[in-house]
């Protein structure tokens, strides 16, 4: 057996892995779009298009439109708060990068609810936000969906920055104020330039979760929040119309591996730059 | 005044200085080199002139101006880095014109500067290049004309020519001479390297544990180190022990004992240092030391240990008969003898040199 046949082998089971639960259970999800909810929320089996037709309803393309702004504001606050972060750890004292990073995964060693409920208690009406604002209460809100958001994905964008900026070369700056920069403009022409890949992998991994996202809209946002998760949680578990909701599955998929397609490509200008 | 003065420059890293009360005078048009071992402060003094560290005492000033506190950026010294730090996001011309863009000159005008620069360093054509596509030797080109393009008063090189290989970095040793002494612009460069040292320089500044041990043009600091440090770190040094008996008889030379070598009547340009009793050390160059004695030669006997076959010439190493006396090195343009062989070794006093003992 030739080494290359060999190598092939090891991926054979997280092949199988995604096959029989990621790509089945996608063409499932492919084929439901199609069908049609009987009277009963029974799934008949046809073939049409109706479902699709109702996704583009102004009622839908609305909900789609504010999980987009939703999603795209708390990638870029994440982004800037990150970036802060990113560079004081890549900055940091070796010894103290281990601690540093550990502080900031400490978050998820506790259940992501009791964390959303903490939220909750914060902006509530016995919290001190509203002791502040004056007894203002801004849970249930598109607001509190925003913070909860934000306190959860931060991690994951500054995963990525951390992991690009430590990899930069920082002489790069040292030449950029050589050459007249600013502290502001070596930023901007020379290390986010340089971190470009860091940026969009930190962007998508907070981006794509954050458009699909149901759990924290359901808990933080009360009724009045309703984003694209909710839509596609309410499809399949109360309104059982799972065709429809399988219909708009499809619109994240598509949105979503736009969004793949597009990092690949800069991954490969990135890597053919050597 | 000189163009470039350092005082009582001081900087201190977790306690222990890097460099130490500074003083330093470098004129205008002239190509220096901070020469010394790693760790002697010949990079932190550099990156003390760029802006890159800030001082914990004394002063620089460039033109009779106080510049030690200003930022780089505001700095008419442009620094050529060790690894030439080019942009890996920007082909050869955005490079060249970053700081140009930064001044917010015309496009024109930036486009023109930028071409002249390349061609300054021959890499006409090149503009539209990737920096990482480009051998070494044309990325370090590519460093200078970045930092030309600025029309700096100073242009500071850490380690330029340490990234190239032994031919190439010949070759841009020859460049770079030229090139500065077309511009006429302050070169400023460190190096470890003493031939580099001694090829490029105008004046040479050897460093020590973060303190100057001898300024002078290469040609003085060959020929008359002032320490056993510079003499040991530039060429190759045979040194005795010796005890001085002071003034000889010829003029701006020194009586040393050297034991068993007899009393030789060393050359000096400073006797004074060295009066009745001092400690010193007498040193001398391989080239001076030859195996056939020629008249009013001191002769010493000693047996060849090593052969070095060095290409234009040999290199013996012989260890001397004389109990106490340390190995000497000996240049001669054929191979004479056998290792193990007995060797007569012979020198002039007037090509020794002093230097103090100990210190």
């Amino acid at each position: 057996m030739s080494g290359r046949s060999r190598g092939a082998w090891l991926a054979v089971p997280l092949s199988l892995w995604l096959l029989v639960f990621l790509a089945a259970p996608l063409a499932v999800v492919f084929a439901y779009s199609f069908f049609r909810r009987g009277a009963y929320g029974q799934v008949e089996v046809s073939f049409q298009l109706g479902n699709y037709a109702r996704v583009f309803d102004p009622l839908y393309l609305g909900i789609f439109w504010k999980s987009a702004q939703m999603a795209v504001s708390v990638t870029a606050a994440v982004f800037v708060l990150g970036l802060p972060l990113a560079l004081a750890l890549a900055r940091a004292p070796a010894r103290w990068r281990t601690p540093l990073m550990t502080l900031l995964m400490t978050p998820f060693l506790s259940n992501f609810v009791v964390r959303a409920y903490a939220i909750k208690v914060l902006l509530g009406i016995e919290g001190p936000v509203a002791a502040l604002a004056g007894g203002v209460s801004y849970s249930d809100s598109a607001g509190a969906v925003w913070l909860g958001m934000l306190t959860n994905y931060l991690p994951f964008m500054v995963l990525p920055l951390y992991v690009a900026l430590e990899r930069f070369d920082f002489t790069l700056v040292e030449a950029a104020k050589d050459l007249g920069a600013s502290d502001r403009l070596a930023l901007w022409r020379v290390i986010l330039p340089g971190i470009r890949v860091g940026i969009v992998s930190g962007a998508l991994l907070v981006f794509v979760p954050a458009l699909g996202e149901f759990l924290i809209p359901d808990l933080l946002g009360g009724a009045r929040t309703m984003l694209l998760g909710n839509l596609v949680t309410e499809q399949f578990l109360k309104a059982r119309d799972w065709p429809f909701g399988a219909a708009l599955v499809m619109l994240l998929v598509v949105t979503m591996t736009f969004c793949f397609m597009g990092q690949k490509r800069l991954e490969r200008a990135e890597a053919s730059r050597g | 005044m000189s163009m470039l003065e350092i005082c009582g420059l001081s900087k201190s890293f977790g306690g222990l200085f890097a460099v130490e009360a500074l003083d330093l005078a470098i004129g205008e048009g002239e190509l220096w080199a901070l020469l010394g071992p790693s760790g002697c402060g010949k990079t932190t003094l550099l990156r003390l002139l760029g802006g890159f560290e800030s001082p914990d005492a004394g002063e620089i000033r460039l033109g009779g101006v106080r510049i030690d506190h200003e930022p780089p950026n505001r700095r008419a010294c442009n620094m050529i880095f060790q690894r030439y730090a080019l942009f890996p996001h920007l082909d050869v011309l955005g490079n060249v014109s970053f700081g140009l863009e930064l001044k917010k000159l015309a496009r024109a005008e930036i486009h023109r500067r930028a071409s002249e620069a390349l061609e300054l360093v021959e890499l006409s054509g090149f503009e539209k290049r990737k920096v990482s596509s480009l051998s070494g030797g044309q990325q370090q080109r590519v460093a200078i004309a970045r930092a030309l393009v600025m029309q700096p008063r100073v242009l500071l090189l850490d380690e330029p020519l340490a990234a190239l290989d032994l031919k190439l970095r010949q070759k841009m040793q020859v460049e770079l001479k030229r090139l500065q002494r077309r511009l006429g612009i302050t070169f400023i460069l460190v190096t470890h390297d003493q031939e580099e040292a001694l090829t490029l320089a105008d004046r040479i500044c050897v460093m020590n544990a973060g303190r100057i041990e001898q300024v002078g043009a290469p040609e003085t600091v060959y020929s008359w180190p002032e320490t056993s440090f510079v003499a040991g770190f530039i060429g190759t040094a045979n040194a005795f022990s010796g005890t001085s008996r002071g003034a000889g008889s010829a003029p701006e030379t020194v009586a040393v004992d050297c034991g068993a070598l007899g009393v030789l009547e060393v050359p000096t340009r400073v006797p004074a240092q060295f009066p009745a009793g001092t400690a010193v050390q007498v040193v001398l160059r391989p080239e001076h030391l030859r195996l056939v004695p020629e008249p009013g030669d001191l002769v010493f006997q000693g047996k060849l240990t090593d052969v070095l076959f060095k290409g234009a010439e040999y290199e013996l190493l012989c260890a001397p008969v004389v109990a106490g006396m340390p190995a000497v090195v000996v240049r001669c343009d054929r191979s004479v003898a056998v290792p193990g062989a007995a060797v007569t070794l012979a020198f002039a006093a007037r090509d020794a040199r002093l230097v103090p003992r100990g210190a």
